[in-house]
């Protein structure tokens, strides 16, 4: 490609290749980056990328599970009200027959999500379903632009899915006699006959049911009508609808007339969404003895899901990309390379070591050896002059260890606090619903990942449980039992399980000797509420008498023995993670950038990117910071100017600066008398071709005798509608194109909304943007 | 067939001196639960009626209203093997979607009646040698005819002078629950319709009516709500119905869903105490007929069909109605459920089958009063379905609650501090009073009572702002307020609240012009590209505190003109 076609005014068009060599390289090296490029390994980048992709599938694999299992639960209910819909039944009979209507609310991905599960059902039905089939049919607000499409695509919804020979309910295809009038396709008279045809020919009488996808986004006038007209006809067509709504059924009642209300007989069913939601991920991904998702929160990477989810957006995905995010920002720190195992892509230790100590990854290996270093335990042992291999080798040895040990914990920690829940939600049964145990599940796990919840939390509830009644003790003790004993958790508690055991006959041996002596003792687990409320109450208000009984005594004592014992067990299993050895390779962590990345503020980027565009535009002729001001692209220029004027920018005025500003720069550019406009310095076709978004640069043609007095005496001229032609030979060329440029970027701010019109004075424009952080 | 007084005059008009357009006014809906075409069908005519009746909501398009009106005409039903053949086949060859084509239509379709009355069938004879006066008389009801104006405003005139135009014997009824005043063309358009205003229901029409449509089903089991020997004390049911609720509804079919919502629950007391009964005579080891749960009963009509019925009824089981201190004893206990049925079922907050659902009654007539506990035990927590939403979408929705109600000048006024941070004018002393001796402008109406103002979306995130501060978020002062407050989520969610119609875009956008077809989507004009976009909140004031106390403020305090 030459200059010469480029300027040819022959061509009409031009194709200019890509060619991506270049780029092909800097784009593989963005992709995998590292936040301490240092550091890292040689093939660092790559093994963390094969760490992070198997450590989010299995994430996210769990997460799609548990959302899986929200939504059959629902789509099954949906189910059975299709089904059931249209049987008569015993409740009430209206006097005039309704349509029955699902209002399912929720967010829309996962409303798409449980649509498609109801429809998937219907679409796959077959003949062994006793159950009778359901035709259905989606509308969307493209398909009710009008009530002429709206009818039509709801009557050719379902006729065209009959007339495909795969489903089950196909019918011949209407046999049309030439010349005659037939029912429109938008007249439902059309989806009546259909309908009775159906039924006769398959002697069935299917529901037909209708999504509704987003009622919201759908014009009410015209789906009350569209609702209205169906009503009419719901003695001949058995119609189900579905609503889709977002936040609440409230917008039925907004938006629908009375009179079509009353033709609906709504059911309600709301997708598990909002807290709940939230907290059966959190605790089902991360706190769930059962599943070990091989990383584990941070504090700080749960509060920021927490509070992205509960003041930004609450939604599946939001929560799904902050994980992600987090994700990503732990893979790109050199050591979670050892995430899964410390191999590093080698087949055995050996080589992983060699892979360690070669010259190349030395940043590296110090870097680990530094970070295990405090974590030795016999440092004396240690010759003083032990070679770099052996140290090298310490430390990867180190990591295998320090894994098992996180693990271990972390398995300890799901399990204490689980038991820790189990024990709060059985003291709030009892009549324990103080301030003291107020918490919500959030805070509890925020104080628990960073270890504090031993601190108060714990000790309340001890406190609580040794005010226990014998009975209520002797459950609490075999809820806790029966919940350690499960399979997944019993074979590293076997000592604590032990120890209840004892406990147990200890209390059921006290429970024999006292018999009746003993309020509310001796009872079953079946108890009814009241009496652990008395129990309990007693038991608070009354300090043990230990004159009473000598039963009585062993009972308070050993009462004291359970419950120091569980002191000591939460203790060393709700400990912090962070003081375990290499933790921050198994933690995951979150960066303040992080929670920038999901939630940018626009403004502040356009604003500083106007201000300094090096760093945006990232060539190299204007990231040297020396750069004047007339360096920068038209529209920082104009921008700078902006900044230092007043309330209101008289137009002129500013061209003129701008004006000034360039021919400053033109000034101190090199003399280039070259004729052509467009110069081919190198350093600045590889600026345009690179950036796309940047301004062109300002060519740096230079003219010989271009002062001040004769551009200004030119514009003066332009206002007074006079040309300049002939003066000099470069002047009104280059008052052209100083004047398209400052229009354009003049264009540029008022689309970026940084300029406003005033009906007053039509030559100038008002500022919007005024304090600004420097 | 019940009758309704005014219907039956229409009727023996139209049986003997049919007028050619008929306004039947009925404004409280009286006629809902009658047959509109039996009815006015019923008279003994001596001449033949052909009947039509048309919904103008569904008859959109001019080409249905035609198909309609001919194929009712000819009581032809479109079967969907012919494609949904109308009226006329392939003899009269495919209508031109056009006026001329319908009345010749018409004219065509009497003339084959008539012949077809003969038992002539020769449809070749000419039209022009039928006398006037044989042949059926069409008479064309059109529901809902208030809608014609606006769905069909070109049909409104020709459609009132049919007969004149026809040149056929044939009646237009306009059957409306707006006045004729409303309804009728400008300028004189159209003739004066005979006109017939329906009035209310009087109360014993309204019992007459309501009891006469008690479901009974000839298939039901004895101990069933639905079995014909309960009938007498559905009536009585009714009319407590109407004592309670007859005085704020007037709708009898409203009346008649109320009923409806209610009976199985009122009845089910005796029904239980006749099924204490029939256990006893049977023995305990009987299958229980009459199921609570509906799931069961339903699934076993459906397997078993017809056979589950009617066989453990012994003959030898009285099963007596109530005495009248049982009939007292059933009013005491149901009484107040029918006001509570009203609040609910009136404004359809809840739909009768899930009401009914949640008002069983599960005790026996005979039991001691003081058992029957929890009657009124329908009123769940109410959950605030917004507050669902995130904490950024509550004080959006508040601040534009807040930039809707007050004047966009008092912003300063109720916001604005000194650079020491206090407040200028503290909201908290309460909006302005009346000065003494000076009378306030009393022409200015509460910002409540003039409904939600406009405001640019600047105004909307600057009061998102200064809320923020009042709950001590962020502090405005800092030049970092403003890198909080343009963030991406909060235009994201100010989107959202959109679409989800809490907040109104009043502006014209693009979105809006789509809806209204092609020609307008093209161009967008209303779209502005300069100034702000306008919204408008959507939430009402019990919304507004409700949200504004969930984030934790008071928005009273926030209101300029809270008393109001």
């Amino acid at each position: 490609m030459d200059a010469e076609t480029l300027n040819s005014s022959l061509e009409g068009a031009i194709y200019i290749p890509f060619d991506d060599s270049s780029q092909e390289e800097e784009e593989a090296n963005d992709a995998l980056w590292c936040s301490i490029p240092s550091r890292d390994l040689h093939e660092g980048p790559v093994l963390r990328l094969a760490e992070y992709d198997k450590a989010w599938t299995k994430c996210y694999a769990r997460v799609q599970d548990i959302i899986h299992e929200f939504q059959v639960t629902l789509a099954s209910e949906l189910i059975d009200f299709v089904v059931n819909s249209h049987l008569a039944d015993e409740e009430a009979m209206p006097p005039f027959q309704e349509i029955p209507a699902a209002a399912v609310i929720g967010d829309p991905t996962s409303r798409a999500l449980i649509f498609d599960v109801v429809q998937a059902r219907f679409d796959m039905s077959n003949d062994h379903d006793n159950a009778a089939p359901v035709l259905s049919c989606q509308l969307t607000n493209k398909s009710c632009t009008n009530l002429t499409t709206a009818v039509r695509s709801l009557v050719s919804g379902f006729i065209d899915k009959t007339s495909d020979d795969g489903t089950q309910m196909n019918l011949d295809p209407p046999k049309r006699h030439k010349g005659a009038t037939n029912l429109l396709p938008y007249d439902l008279e059309l989806l009546c006959a259909w309908y009775a045809d159906v039924k006769e020919q398959h002697e069935q009488s299917p529901n037909l049911l209708v999504f509704f996808q987003d009622l919201e986004s759908m014009d009410s006038t015209i789906i009350q009508d569209l609702i209205y007209i169906c009503s009419l006809h719901i003695s001949r067509i058995p119609l189900i609808f579905i609503f889709g709504l977002s936040v609440s059924a409230d917008y039925l009642h907004a938006s629908l007339p009375f009179s079509v209300l009353s033709v609906l007989d709504i059911e309600h069913f709301q997708i598990p969404g909002g807290m709940p939601l939230f907290e059966s991920l959190i605790s089902r991904v991360f706190l769930d003895p059962t599943y070990h998702p091989g990383l584990m929160l941070s504090p700080a990477v749960f509060e920021l899901l927490l509070g992205s989810y509960t003041s930004q957006t609450a939604s599946l995905n939001s929560f799904l990309s902050t994980l992600q995010l987090c994700y990503m920002y732990h893979f790109s720190l050199p050591l979670s390379v050892f995430a899964d195992n410390n191999l590093l892509g080698t087949r055995n230790a050996r080589s992983a070591i060699k892979l360690l100590s070669r010259p190349d990854s030395e940043a590296f290996s110090k870097h680990l050896c530094a970070e295990t270093w405090p974590h030795i335990q016999d440092k004396q042992d240690l010759p003083p002059s032990m070679s770099w291999s052996a140290q090298v080798s310490q430390a990867h040895a180190l990591v295998k260890q320090s894994k098992s040990v996180f693990f271990d914990h972390c398995h300890k920690f799901r399990i204490g606090f689980r038991v820790f829940l189990e024990m709060r939600t059985f003291l709030k049964e009892n009549g324990y619903n103080v301030h003291d145990l107020s918490r919500k599940f959030p805070t509890l796990v925020a104080l628990g990942l960073r270890g504090g919840l031993h601190v108060r939390e714990v000790q309340n509830q001890l406190e609580f449980a040794r005010k226990l009644t014998l009975a209520q003790s002797q459950i609490l003790l075999i809820r806790i039992y029966e919940f350690l004993s499960t399979p997944d958790v019993g074979i590293v508690e076997e000592e604590i399980l032990a120890s209840i055991e004892g406990w147990m006959d200890n209390l059921t041996e006290i429970t024999e000797t006292t018999g009746s002596g003993i309020p509310s003792g001796a009872s079953t687990p079946a108890q009814d509420g009241s009496t652990h409320q008395r129990g309990s109450q007693r038991s608070v208000s009354g300090t043990p008498n230990p004159a009473e009984s000598a039963s009585n005594f062993q009972l308070v004592q050993l009462k004291e023995l359970i419950w120091n014992t569980f002191d000591t067990w939460f203790a060393s299993h709700l400990k912090s993670f962070d003081e375990l050895p290499l933790s921050p390779i198994w933690l995951l962590r979150a960066s303040k950038a992080t929670a920038t990345l999901l939630n940018p503020s626009l403004h502040f980027t356009i604003v500083s990117a106007l201000i300094r565009p090096q760093p945006i535009l990232d060539c190299a002729c204007c990231t040297d910071p020396q750069n004047s001001l007339a360096d920068l692209p038209d529209t920082s220029v104009l921008f700078h100017r902006y900044l230092n004027s007043g309330k209101m920018i008289n137009l002129y005025d500013w061209y003129e600066s701008f004006a000034m500003g360039l021919e400053g720069e033109s000034r101190g550019g090199s003399v280039n008398l070259g004729s052509r406009p467009h110069h081919s310095d190198a350093e600045s076709d590889h600026d345009a071709g690179n950036d796309p978004l940047r301004t062109p640069r300002k060519p740096k043609k230079v003219i010989p005798r271009t002062p001040k007095k004769k551009i200004r005496s030119g514009s003066d001229r332009d206002r007074d509608g006079s040309g300049s032609e002939g003066e000099d030979e470069y002047g009104p060329e280059w008052k052209r194109e100083v004047q398209a440029r400052f229009l354009r970027s003049i264009h540029e701010m008022n689309l970026l909304g940084f300029l406003k019109q005033t009906g007053r004075k039509k030559d100038h424009v008002l500022r919007t943007v005024f304090d600004l952080l420097e | 067939m019940l009758i309704h007084p005014s219907l039956a005059r229409l009727s023996t008009l139209l049986a003997f001196q049919p007028p050619p357009f008929v306004f039947v006014h009925d404004p409280f809906d009286s006629l809902a639960l009658y047959d509109f075409v039996g009815n006015i069908s019923a008279g003994e005519a001596d001449m033949q009626l052909a009947f039509a009746q048309v919904n103008a909501v569904e008859c959109f398009n001019p080409r249905v209203l035609y198909t309609r009106i001919v194929n009712a005409l000819a009581a032809w039903e479109p079967i969907w093997r012919t494609g949904g053949e109308c009226w006329g086949g392939t003899e009269r060859g495919q209508w031109d979607p056009s006026w001329d084509t319908f009345v010749e239509t018409l004219r065509q379709l009497r003339q084959h009646l008539t012949l077809n009355e003969k038992g002539i069938a020769n449809p070749s004879e000419p039209l022009a040698q039928l006398p006037s006066n044989e042949g059926p008389h069409f008479v064309v009801v059109f529901e809902k005819a208030e809608r014609l104006k606006d769905l069909l405003p070109s049909l409104l005139i020709p459609l009132t002078r049919l007969s004149e135009l026809a040149h056929i014997p044939i009646t237009t009824i306009f059957h409306s629950a707006a006045p004729w005043s409303d309804v009728r063309p400008s300028f004189a358009a159209a003739p004066e319709p005979y006109h017939l205003p329906i009035p209310p229901l009087s109360q014993p029409e309204t019992l007459h009516l309501l009891a006469s449509l008690f479901p009974i089903r000839p298939d039901a089991p004895k101990i069933s709500p639905y079995h014909s020997s309960l009938q007498p004390l559905y009536g009585f049911f009714i009319e407590a119905v109407y004592s309670v609720c007859g005085s704020n509804i007037k709708e009898p079919r409203e009346l008649a869903y109320i009923a409806a919502a209610r009976w199985p629950g009122f009845v089910s007391p005796l029904l239980e105490d006749w099924k204490a009964e029939r256990d006893r005579v049977h023995g305990s080891d009987n299958e229980h007929e009459y199921e609570d749960d509906v799931g069961s009963h339903r699934e076993k009509r459906r397997l078993a069909g017809e056979e589950v019925k009617g066989q453990r009824d012994g003959p030898d089981v009285a099963y007596p109605l109530p005495t009248e201190e049982g009939r007292m004893r059933l009013l005491r206990l149901f009484n107040q459920t029918f006001s509570s049925a009203l609040t609910s079922l009136y404004p359809r907050t809840t739909h009768a089958r899930a009401w009914a659902r949640h008002n069983r009654a599960t005790y026996r007539l005979s039991q001691p009063f003081d058992s029957h506990h929890n009657l009124l035990d329908i009123s769940k927590a109410a959950v605030s379905p917004l507050s669902s939403l995130t904490r950024l979408a509550k004080v959006l929705l508040v601040a534009s609650y807040v930039a809707s109600f007050n004047p966009a000048k008092t912003d300063i006024r109720m916001f604005g501090r000194t650079p020491g941070g206090m407040r200028k004018r503290g909201w908290r002393h309460g909006p302005r009073k009346a000065r003494k001796g000076k009378i306030a402008k009393a022409s200015k109406p509460a910002a409540r009572l003039t409904g939600p103002a406009s405001f640019p979306l600047d105004r909307l995130i600057a009061l998102y702002g200064l809320i923020l501060m009042e709950l001590d978020d962020i502090d405005v002062e800092t030049s970092f307020a403003e890198l909080e407050l343009l963030k991406v989520h909060v235009f994201t969610t100010v989107t959202e609240l959109v679409q989800m119609k809490l907040i109104h875009r009043a502006s014209a956008n693009s979105s809006a012009s789509s809806h209204s077809g092609a020609n307008s989507a093209a161009g967008g004009a209303g779209e502005k590209l300069e100034g702000s976009t306008l919204y408008k909140s959507n939430l009402d004031f019990d919304a507004g505190c409700r949200l504004a106390k969930e984030i934790g403020l008071d928005l009273t305090n926030l209101l300029w003109d809270s008393n109001n």
